[in-house]
């Protein structure tokens, strides 16, 4: 018996992460011979399970006119499916498609621009409206959130990123088979439903999120300027006008072209097994036939020759960003890059806190980060910040210069290489612990990055960068004509009136 | 009649990939589980640990409750109970400054945070396995040997000087400001707010007052999770918080509340907005109200339950006219809060308000269908696990109630109680705590285009509120 003990206690060792591991040595996974990956991570402490998939398609995929057009998609895909979300489809479906073919048209009318017929429009709008009324009598509201929410699901959502989409929900474990049946049946047999009436939600959505919030604002402003051309130049929300025109065919169109198999990857992580969501995966998703593989934009962005500056007046304290055109994350430079980023804002001790923050005052807050805006292109370093009363914005701008003239002229010190890279070996753990977090960062992995292990060997990585290297980079990129401030003044201190 | 063979089984193929499924006839195996429930360690004086390891990820997480917030704050020093927190990390402590508490912080890749609540403060900490003890002692000394240092409390002074500056900047956060003050009123614990003159009276000598009467000698509760040994940290406890001062008895009580604003409409003038921020609602429950599992169930079908709520689906499904809309009465010391939020464009703002006081309306006079019902219950039912699913979660849950007065074995009648509910008693309690006719209304908005339609609604006077300097 008492030989039995060290065996045990083995077991625990090996299970759980071992310090310096990674997520392969415990997530599993499989393709589905439609390219269709799954990764699993078993751990059954608790009788729950996260699922998620992820498109790697985000608002960097869109065309000209179809901004906000990913994400649009994401509000649309739980409008549910011929038997989900309806009470008779056969009855519902001319009113959809009555409501198409007025839809198409009020796309055509309002694409007029200053020629649009606004007395047309607003006859439209009202059909519209009342075909919805009619529609309503057919429809079942929200039934996709309400049978998820009967079975205990907890948290379901989605988001959308420059980069990729994502949907998730957390169930109680015995409800395995239903996550897929549910999610399987969205690429399936996705209905379309309240296409014209979400598109007042995503409004508001960014009414509430760009023009009514100060930050927001800048940030919107602030990415328009940077970028002339990469799709990173526009919000995830997209513009008023494409949210009011992208026909239903072209969200269709954009659906069918991405959400293929060969583009999504899961996870299911939580007290499932293996075996079993392999066989659930086939009896789900294995009849969904491959696609082509979507269309990658090139990475078409011009150099940048010249500083960009954009001054958003607003009723609101001043805050600034600063951003420098960066390479992609597969090259060495970016590695320095977010080395320097840690250098400068990981952890209170980190350069610009301390001096910044806490020594001289000038900020009430100050960071940097890099590869801010995605991972699959060419991004931006940023430095981002908010002057303290009395100090001025353009005071803080200076200050934020100062720092990077430092990183230039000044080999960074051992202790604080050192402090940068603890934080970030220990950022590895943080949140492994949770279901959620864990399934995001296998698929922000192994989908964007192409290897489940890759924040792990990108750290090791980091831990290469040397001194010089640092100067060299921030020589090469941190310099005026490669980048862009944007800056939110107060209405009532300039700006024309 | 090989290729017309082929043909009608290809044609069979994609029909039968195209029949949608009906998740409705999936049938479930039985959950089993038995909760997992924390260890307690009584430390002496009141002080309770509480231990839940799990091995799985070499992190430790560890939670530190205390009785004791803002609501202890002096009148004219409101912000000391948050400022006092924010410095037990920030200014240093033990032997250690506060620039070599952070070099130490951030060498040893840990996160510590502090801040206070109203009742409670609450300090966490999470660290790697093999960085545990150093971390620990950082926390164990910022509890007990906080330095307070001087020109760090200038700092932090300063920030919520900033803060305050900022205060109106983004219409939501307005909105939430003027909407306690309100619900509460300003001479309230929920209802004050920090202002210059406030922060600027707090002195070195107040920190250090509030730590040594207003935190020491309150009821601790350590909660310890994640990759560690008991008996160590057992033993480590016991150790490090022997001097922590025994728990007085006889909690503060701070004077009963009463709805401050007159019922109606409070407009404040945004005039460069194209969407307005709308509230509505008025005083909440207590939170040792013996009927809250007919509270839970129709906080749920009135508007917490996302899109399975009647506002969510009203005003965001049906009618689209905002992203984001909920409502729910809450529970508090004394009394909470009830509110419903959401945010639309100015011309919507009047059809808004209208549907949400109709639907608060409609909870008291007709009972709720047996559908809403049915979901409410089997969402209650089927989710409970998730209360359950971290042991962070669980711990933080069991330390809250605990202070807050709920008994320990408060979740193993938990389901019976939901299951009583029926659509009878969710009315009566809608009776019993909303008043569709006393409902105050907040709208953050432009004056100009708001006011008419406002007053057309039938919620009564319409007061402006000028937006406070501070």
């Amino acid at each position: 018996m008492r030989k039995l003990l060290p065996l045990a206690g083995l077991i625990l060792a090996l299970t759980g992460f071992a310090q310096g591991a990674s997520l392969s040595s415990r997530a599993q996974s499989f393709t589905l011979a439609n390219g269709m990956t799954f990764w699993v991570y078993e751990r059954h402490q608790i009788p729950t399970f996260f699922g998620i998939y992820m498109a790697k398609t985000g608002s960097c995929d869109e065309q000209a006119g179809e901004t906000g057009l990913a994400h649009f998609i994401e509000h649309l895909s739980k409008k549910g499916t011929p038997v989900i979300g309806t009470k008779d489809y056969e009855a519902e479906k001319p009113i959809l498609e009555e409501m198409d073919q007025i839809g198409n048209e009020l796309s055509a009318e309002l694409d007029k621009g200053p020629q649009a017929d606004g007395a047309r429009i607003a006859e439209m709008r009202k059909k519209l409206a009342e075909l919805q009324e009619k529609h309503s009598a057919y429809a079942v509201k929200e039934e996709y959130n309400k049978i998820y929410s009967e079975n205990g699901g907890r948290g379901r959502n989605a988001s959308t990123g420059n980069d990729t989409t994502q949907y998730y929900i957390s169930l109680p474990a015995n409800r395995l088979e239903l996550w897929f049946l549910m999610e399987s049946e969205k690429l399936k047999n996705l209905v379309m439903r309240e296409y014209y009436s979400e598109r007042d939600v995503i409004n508001e959505e960014r009414r509430m999120g760009v023009e009514n919030s100060p930050s927001g604002s800048l940030f919107e402003q602030f990415i328009n300027t940077a970028f002339l051309v990469h799709p990173y130049r526009h919000e995830v929300i997209g513009y008023m006008h494409d949210i009011q025109t992208f026909t239903k065919a072209r969200a269709q169109n954009f659906f069918r072209r991405n959400y293929v198999p060969n583009n999504l990857m899961a996870a299911l992580v939580g007290d499932v097994s293996f075996a079993e969501v392999k066989r659930l995966a086939e009896k789900y998703f294995g009849d969904i036939p491959r696609g082509a593989e979507p269309p990658r934009m090139l990475d078409n962005e011009p150099q940048q020759n010249a500083e960009r500056r954009v001054t958003v007046w607003f009723d609101a304290e001043p805050e600034i960003l600063i951003g420098f055109k960066t390479p992609g994350r597969e090259s060495r430079d970016s590695v320095v890059l977010e080395m320097i980023a840690l250098v400068l804002s990981a952890g209170d001790s980190a350069r610009l806190n301390r001096d910044l923050v806490q020594r001289r005052q000038i900020a009430f807050s100050a960071s940097a980060a890099a590869n801010f805006l995605g991972e699959r292109y060419g991004s931006l370093f940023l430095l981002q910040g908010a002057p303290r009363h009395p100090h001025t914005v353009a005071e803080l701008e200076k200050e934020f210069y100062g720092h990077l003239e430092k990183l230039k002229m000044e080999p960074v010190g051992e202790a604080e290489l050192r402090r940068a890279l603890n934080q970030a070996e220990a950022g590895l753990y943080n949140g492994l612990d949770r279901n959620t977090n864990l399934a995001m960062r296998i698929l922000s992995n192994a989908q964007v990055h192409h290897d489940v292990d890759a924040e792990f060997k990108r750290v090791e990585e980091l831990k290469s960068v040397t001194a010089a290297e640092i100067m060299a980079a921030a020589k090469k990129y941190f310099i005026e004509t490669n980048r862009t401030v944007g800056i939110l003044q107060r209405k009532a201190d300039g700006g024309e009136k | 009649m090989k290729k017309a063979l082929f043909l009608i089984l290809l044609l069979s193929v994609t029909l039968l990939a195209q029949t949608a499924r009906d998740p409705r006839t999936l049938r479930y195996p039985e959950l089993r589980f038995a909760p997992p429930k924390a260890q307690t360690v009584e430390l002496g004086g009141g002080k309770q640990l509480l231990l839940l390891p799990d091995h799985d990820v070499p992190l430790v997480r560890v939670y530190v409750l205390i009785e004791g917030g803002s609501i202890l704050d002096p009148q004219d020093r409101e912000g000391l109970a948050a400022l006092t927190l924010r410095s037990l990390k920030s200014g240093g402590a033990g032997a250690l400054s506060a620039e070599q508490v952070e070099d130490r912080l951030d060498e040893l890749g840990t996160t510590i945070t502090a801040f206070a609540g109203l009742e409670n403060s609450t300090l966490t900490l999470w660290s790697l396995r093999k960085n545990f003890d150093l971390s620990w002692q950082l926390l164990v000394d910022m509890l007990m040997k906080p330095r307070f240092d001087e020109a760090r409390l200038d700092t932090e002074k300063k920030g919520d000087l900033e803060e305050i500056r900022r205060r109106w900047d983004e219409p939501i956060g307005t909105a939430r400001v003027m909407w306690s003050e309100l619900l509460f009123g300003r001479s309230q614990p929920e209802g004050r707010r920090t202002s210059s003159a406030s922060v600027g009276a707090i002195s070195r000598s107040d920190v250090v007052e509030f730590h040594r009467r207003s935190l020491q000698g309150k009821r601790l509760l350590i909660a310890v999770c994640g990759d560690f040994e008991p008996k160590r940290v057992t033993a480590m406890a016991k150790r490090d918080f022997a001097a922590w001062p025994v728990t007085r008895t006889g909690k503060s009580v701070a004077a009963p509340l009463s709805l401050a604003a007159k019922p109606g409409i409070y407009l404040v003038d945004k005039p460069d907005m194209n969407q307005a921020v709308l509230l509505l609602g008025h005083l909440g429950i207590n939170r040792l109200d013996p009927d809250n599992a007919e509270m839970t169930v129709l906080n749920y079908i009135l508007g917490g339950g996302g899109f399975n709520s009647r506002i969510m689906r009203e005003v965001r499904s049906h009618r689209g006219l905002a992203y984001s809309a909920f409502g729910t009465v809450n529970a508090g010391r004394d009394r909470g809060d009830f509110t419903c939020f959401t945010q639309t464009k100015t011309q919507s703002v009047a059809e808004a308000a209208g549907v949400i006081a109709g639907i608060i309306r409609s909870m008291t006079e007709t009972e709720v269908t047996a559908t809403e019902l049915e979901t409410a219950k089997n969402y209650e039912a089927n989710s409970f696990i998730f209360r359950f699913e971290s042991p962070a979660a669980l711990l933080y849950q069991t330390m809250t109630m605990r202070l807050q007065g709920f008994p320990d074995n408060y979740f193993d009648t938990y389901l019976a109680r939901i299951g009583a509910v029926d659509a009878a008693k969710v009315k009566a309690m809608a009776r019993r705590v909303l008043s569709p006719d006393g409902l105050v209304v907040l709208v953050v908005g432009p004056k100009a285009q708001l006011l008419e339609p406002l007053r057309a609604l039938q919620l009564g006077e319409v007061t402006e509120l000028p937006q406070p300097k501070e």
